[in-house]
Parts: structure tokens; C-alpha cells; sequence
């Protein structure tokens, strides 16, 4: 147990390791990077996939997942703006376009927990399906004609000096946080992820907290694309093309593990921001992007490998330290 | 559920019978026709229409669906049956689709290519099966295909975007230096050779000006927005814009307005696609965004249908190697009418720009 518990430390103190080193190297080779406003970018442009992360955390944790995400925020963007354009109030049409996040969620649950199929077929289904009422919805083009000047308040705004973005994902991560580790929810997911059989026959209705955890999910997601729209000031119904793999490596490097039942949502949000620092980094000291696709998937099974050498899936933590002080 | 599963594979199993059973049908029937005499033959063939293949790169991207309307219309009129296909931006699906178009045997087929140097196989295998293939937008590999191909020459349209940036940016910026920051689609030479053009243009009335960076924006309006963001971050003196499509034109504009820029007097972004979203924005007085290289849909579409005809209609070798070019337009805030005139033509939309 002690040897466990040693090895998710260490785990924790590699994540953020690798954060601070990717920042102290960025900000040696450029001195734009560790600016207040360069920060400020890197965490509203990572909001998004952070927000969408932090349901999809709950959902990996008990092995689950959820591949739809990129269409959902297609969907949800779209949506937002067409009912402004359409002369819908803001604020409406933002909870609107949320509930339109979470109803695909729902459909993914009905489709995972109901027809008991496989989480990667069914929301790889929903992925294609959600795209296409994106583009059908938005006539196939961007919707951006008659959106009102305040439209892009949400994804642009600032409330001080922290962008508002910025400000929701910081608040969804408290919140969060704290139902994954004081709740019953959070320990039913992490008992779930744990052993599925063994949770149900404990008591716990796993279909209940599966459909919760992807209604949950499909909600943020939700939310993310109404401030993608924002941010860009139109609805785009091609929007988030590969932004599920962004999540699924912002949560895999947090620390979830591959086999469940272990993960936390600070950790997700460290995976964010690690592949949020990479791509700007990279982008400030004018790395061609073909190295850029390769310097991100190295980091990506590095992280991975990692993650399961710490787990003594392939090496065991003492062989771990026994190689590492054997090099030093 | 077993049974109910059971009962519709057994279902879906007796009803591609029948299917298959009822398509044998049909070719016996048409194996019978061709045994019949030449004049019925002729008859056959004349109550038949042409039958054309058109791949299209993406069916998801405003230019490609006002592409798609106008050949549709233009196919009607001139009595075509057309079978469209969505090329998705991938290459083996379109290698799967030249083979189904294949099979199905059509008079000819229109390929919209990802990459050059990709598809020279597939055009091979059309026309050894006797059927007529040009290329459009994105020209094949000459030394390893021949056949015609219609589109715009790039590098030229680019030029033309970046000699009437340049006279812009002399105009709005006089006192600053010209530094050009690209977003493209990294690896793929038609965004490539038009970020060429435009580089060379504009630095044909300012020789001066400094490419700074080439951004990977992967065609997308998020994408190139992120980059843009970066860009600006690690160099704030950046003043003119290109975006090689229209979505990484506004993603660079987006990017720009969500630092307080993205005005007349901040810079200058110049996009590629003549699209309704850039055009609103070029007609704002107060955008950055004053520029757009625009492909003509109407014009290719036709063209694409009229060169096929000229090789079913034997009037063009089908392994010629002509490079048949339409020509591009200039869009600039200084002609909203024109604009306007453009948006209705082109992309038959009613949206008003001022």
C-alpha cells in the first residue's frame, strides 16, 4: 500500500515536474513566454479542453469514454449562435446550447449504459452524427451574420485582469475537485473504475452514476462551445476537429490511469496545461510544425510510459529507482 | 435480445438476397439488350445520359458547396446524370471512391486532389478502364499522370493578393516596416504555392518586408486562432496577416481582435476564399480583414463540366497535359458593391454586406 501510494506521489511530483521544466526551458529560449499576458493566453486557450476534461476525467476513471466531445462543441457553438442570430436573448441561448451538450451526453449514456455498447463505438457513432446536425443546423456554412457585439463577451471578456474563460474553468475545477473527492459520486466513480462488479454487488447503482457522469460531461462540453463560439464570434460547425484527443492526453497525463480507478482533476488540469504550454511554447520559439507533431506524441508516450512504470504495469517502481540511481 | 438480434441479421440476410438476386436480373436484362441490334443499341445509348463522377475534396467548406451548387445546375442543363462524392480531405477515401466510380463505369470523372504528387494511380486505373479523369483545384503529379487539369494558378492568385496587400499596407501603414506573418496548411503545396504567391507579390512593391513565421493552421478557424495568438505573443510588430483559406484568415483576424487589435490601423489581413463570413468583415470599416483572393465556384464549375465534355465529345485528348487556369478575383473594402455583386453570383447568397 505505502509502495502505492509513494508511486502516485511520485507520479504527482513528475506531472508538475514536467510542467515547471517545460516552462523554465520555454521561458529560457524566449522571453515572451513567462509574461503575464502569454499566461493569460495559454490558460484561455486551454480553457476549453480543461472544462470538457474535467467530466471527462469522471468518465475515464471508471474506463469509460467519450470521443464525441470535438463534434459536441461543434454542435453547441452553433446552436448558441444561431439562437442569437435568430434574436434570442444571450443568456437563454447559453443555457440553451449547454442542455443541447448535455442531451448528447444523454444519448451517449442510453446508447453505453442502456444498449450496452461499447463506450469507443458508441461515441464514435454520435461523433459522426452530432457533426452532421452541426453542419445541417448551420446550413453548412459559418453562422456569423447578425451576431450582436456582446456575443464574444464570454470567450474574449475579462473580469479584472483574468479573462472570463479563464475564470469558469478555475471555477468548474473548484468544483469539481471537490465532488470527486468529498462526494458519493466521486467515490462511486472511483469505485467503479476500480472493479465494476465489485462496486454493483456493494450497492451502487453504476448505470445511475454512468449516465450522471456522461450527462455531466456532455454539459461542459457544452459549455466549452458556446465560449469557442464566443471566442471566435461565429458558430462553426467545423470547429474541434481532433479537440477529443486534446482532452484524452490532458487526462492521461494528469495521472487517470489507463485501467481506471485512479486519477484526480488537479491532476487533469496539470495534463492540460502541459499540452497547452507545449503547443505555445513550440509556436514562440518557431518550431516547424512537422517537429511540432513529433516533439507533442514523443512527450505523449513518454507521459504514458511513464504512468504505467509508476504503476508497475511494465516496470516495477524499485526496478524504477534501481535504474535511476544505477544511471546517476 | 439474442432472438431479436438473430431476427434481423436473418432480415438484413434474406433482404441483400433479393437485392443481389434483382441486380443479376437487371444485367441479364441489359446482356440481352446488347445482343439486340445496332440501331437498338444506338437508341439505348441516346435515351441514356452522360453519367459523371465528381469527388470533391470536402463537402464541409463554403467554397466546395457553392462549387457543388453550380455544378449541379449546370449538370441539369446540360441534361448529366452526376454522382458526388465527399473526398473528406482524405486521400484513401478518394482512392476508394475513383474505384467505385470505376465500377460503376462512368463517362468520365472530375477529382478535386489532396496533395499533387497523391492519386496518379487512381487516374492511371480510370483511364485504362477507357473513362476520362481531370484533375481540379489541386494539380496531379504530371510525370507520373497525364491529364488535364483545370483550376486557378495559385502562386498567381497569391501574387495578385499580396501586390494589393502591399499597396494597402503603403497606404493605411506608411511609417511601419512590413513583417508577414503566413498561416497554411503545412505539407500541402495548394496552400503552399499560394503563400508563395502572395509573399512574392507583396514583396514585388515592398522588397523589404520580413517573413517572420510560417504557421501551421491546419485550414481551421480555431486552429489558426491559437497559432495567430502565439505569434502575436512572441512578436507583437507583426502587421500583415495571410491567411491561405478563408477560415485561417478569420482565425488570424479572431486572434488579433482578442488582443485589441484587429483594426485599420493595427495591421492588415489579407484571406484566401472570397467566403460570406470574410466578405462581412471586409465590408466593416473598421476590420483589419481588407482583402480576399476569391475563386470563382461558378466559373470552375463550369469549366470543370465544359473540359470533361470536350473529352467525352472527343475534342480533347484525355492524356493531354493542358493546365487549363480560371482566373481569380481581388475582393477589397474600397468596393463594397463589387463585393456584394460577387457574393450573389458566386455564392447565390442574399446576405447583405453593409
Amino acid at each position: 500500500m505505502s509502495k502505492k501510494i509513494n508511486a502516485t506521489n511520485l507520479q504527482r511530483f513528475m506531472i508538475i515536474g514536467i510542467l515547471v521544466g517545460l516552462c523554465f526551458v520555454f521561458s529560457m529560449m524566449n522571453k515572451e513566454f513567462l509574461t503575464y499576458v502569454n499566461i493569460s493566453n495559454i490558460l484561455r486557450q486551454q480553457s476549453m479542453v480543461a472544462i470538457t476534461a474535467a467530466g471527462a476525467t469522471f468518465i475515464m476513471i471508471t474506463t469509460g469514454l467519450d470521443i464525441s466531445v470535438g463534434s459536441t462543441i461543434a454542435l453547441s457553438g452553433v446552436v448558441f449562435a444561431k439562437l442569437v442570430q435568430g434574436g434570442m436573448h444571450l443568456f437563454p441561448a447559453f443555457l440553451i446550447a449547454i442542455l443541447v451538450g448535455g442531451m448528447v451526453g444523454c444519448i451517449n449514456a442510453a446508447m453505453i449504459v442502456g444498449a450496452k455498447i461499447n463506450p469507443v463505438i458508441a461515441t464514435l457513432g454520435s461523433m459522426y452524427a452530432v457533426r452532421g446536425v452541426a453542419y445541417l443546423l448551420a446550413g453548412g456554412s459559418t453562422v456569423a451574420n447578425g451576431l450582436p457585439v456582446n456575443f464574444n463577451v464570454l470567450g474574449r471578456g475579462y473580469i479584472g485582469p483574468i479573462p472570463i474563460p479563464v475564470i469558469i474553468m478555475i471555477l468548474i475545477y473548484i468544483f469539481f475537485h471537490f465532488v470527486l473527492s468529498k462526494t458519493l459520486l466521486g467515490k462511486y466513480t472511483y469505485a467503479i473504475g476500480g472493479n465494476r462488479e465489485t462496486a454493483r454487488l456493494s450497492g451502487i447503482s453504476v448505470s445511475k452514476v454512468m449516465i450522471s457522469l456522461y450527462v455531466i460531461t456532455g454539459l461542459l462540453t457544452g459549455l466549452s462551445g458556446t465560449i469557442m463560439a464566443s471566442r471566435l464570434t461565429s458558430g462553426n460547425p467545423q470547429i474541434g476537429a481532433g479537440f477529443e484527443f486534446d482532452v484524452i492526453i490532458a487526462v492521461f497525463l494528469g495521472g487517470v490511469s489507463t485501467a481506471g480507478g485512479e486519477g484526480t482533476i488537479i491532476g487533469t488540469f496539470i495534463g492540460a496545461m502541459i499540452v497547452g504550454v507545449l503547443s505555445n511554447g513550440l509556436n514562440l520559439i518557431g518550431v516547424d510544425p512537422f517537429y511540432q507533431y513529433i516533439i507533442k506524441g514523443v512527450v505523449l508516450v513518454l507521459a504514458v510510459m511513464l504512468d504505467m512504470a509508476l504503476k508497475g504495469n511494465r516496470l516495477s517502481l524499485e526496478s524504477l529507482k534501481k535504474k535511476i540511481l544505477a544511471k546517476s | 435480445m439474442k432472438k431479436v438480434l438473430g431476427l434481423v441479421f436473418t432480415l438484413l440476410f434474406v433482404l441483400s438476397l433479393f437485392a443481389g438476386c434483382g441486380k443479376k436480373v437487371e444485367n441479364v436484362a441489359i446482356v440481352k439488350e446488347e445482343g439486340a441490334t445496332e440501331k437498338a443499341d444506338s437508341e439505348i445509348e441516346n435515351e441514356d445520359p452522360l453519367k459523371i463522377g465528381v469527388i470533391y475534396l470536402t463537402a464541409e467548406h463554403p467554397y466546395y458547396q457553392a462549387h457543388a451548387m453550380h455544378t449541379q445546375a449546370y449538370a441539369k442543363e446540360k441534361g448529366i446524370e452526376l454522382i458526388e462524392l465527399d473526398g473528406k480531405l482524405d486521400q484513401a477515401n478518394m482512392a476508394s471512391q475513383m474505384e467505385n466510380l470505376v465500377a460503376q463505369n462512368v463517362d468520365g470523372i472530375i477529382y478535386c486532389l489532396l496533395e499533387g504528387s497523391a492519386g496518379s494511380a487512381d487516374i492511371n486505373m480510370a483511364q485504362a478502364a477507357g473513362i476520362p479523369v481531370i484533375t481540379f483545384a489541386i494539380k496531379h503529379d504530371p510525370t507520373t499522370a497525364n491529364a488535364p487539369f483545370v483550376g486557378i494558378d495559385e502562386k498567381a492568385a497569391g501574387a495578385l493578393g499580396g501586390v494589393a496587400a502591399a499597396k494597402k499596407f503603403l497606404t493605411q501603414l506608411p511609417d511601419q516596416e512590413a513583417k508577414i506573418c503566413i498561416v497554411e496548411i503545412s505539407g500541402v503545396s495548394a496552400s503552399t504555392d499560394r503563400s508563395d504567391g502572395f509573399i512574392e507579390g507583396f514583396k514585388s512593391i515592398i522588397p523589404d518586408a520580413e517573413v517572420v513565421t510560417r504557421l501551421n493552421g491546419e485550414g481551421k478557424i480555431d486552429k489558426a486562432m491559437s497559432v495567430v495568438e502565439d505569434a502575436i505573443q512572441a512578436d507583437s510588430s507583426l502587421n500583415v496577416f495571410f491567411g491561405a483559406n478563408g477560415d485561417q484568415g478569420m482565425g488570424a483576424l479572431a486572434a488579433l481582435e482578442s488582443q485589441g487589435r484587429g483594426t485599420i490601423k493595427t495591421e492588415i489581413v489579407v484571406s484566401h476564399d472570397g467566403s460570406e463570413p470574410e466578405l462581412l468583415k471586409i465590408a466593416d470599416p473598421n476590420s483589419s480583414l481588407k482583402i480576399a483572393n476569391a475563386n470563382l465556384p461558378k466559373d470552375l464549375a463550369f469549366k470543370t463540366i465544359d473540359t470533361i465534355l470536350e473529352i467525352i465529345n472527343a475534342e480533347r485528348d484525355m492524356k493531354s497535359i493542358d493546365d487549363i487556369f480560371v482566373s481569380s478575383a481581388v475582393i477589397t473594402g474600397d468596393d463594397v458593391e463589387a463585393a456584394q455583386k460577387f457574393l450573389k453570383e458566386q455564392y447565390n447568397s442574399d446576405t447583405k454586406l453593409k
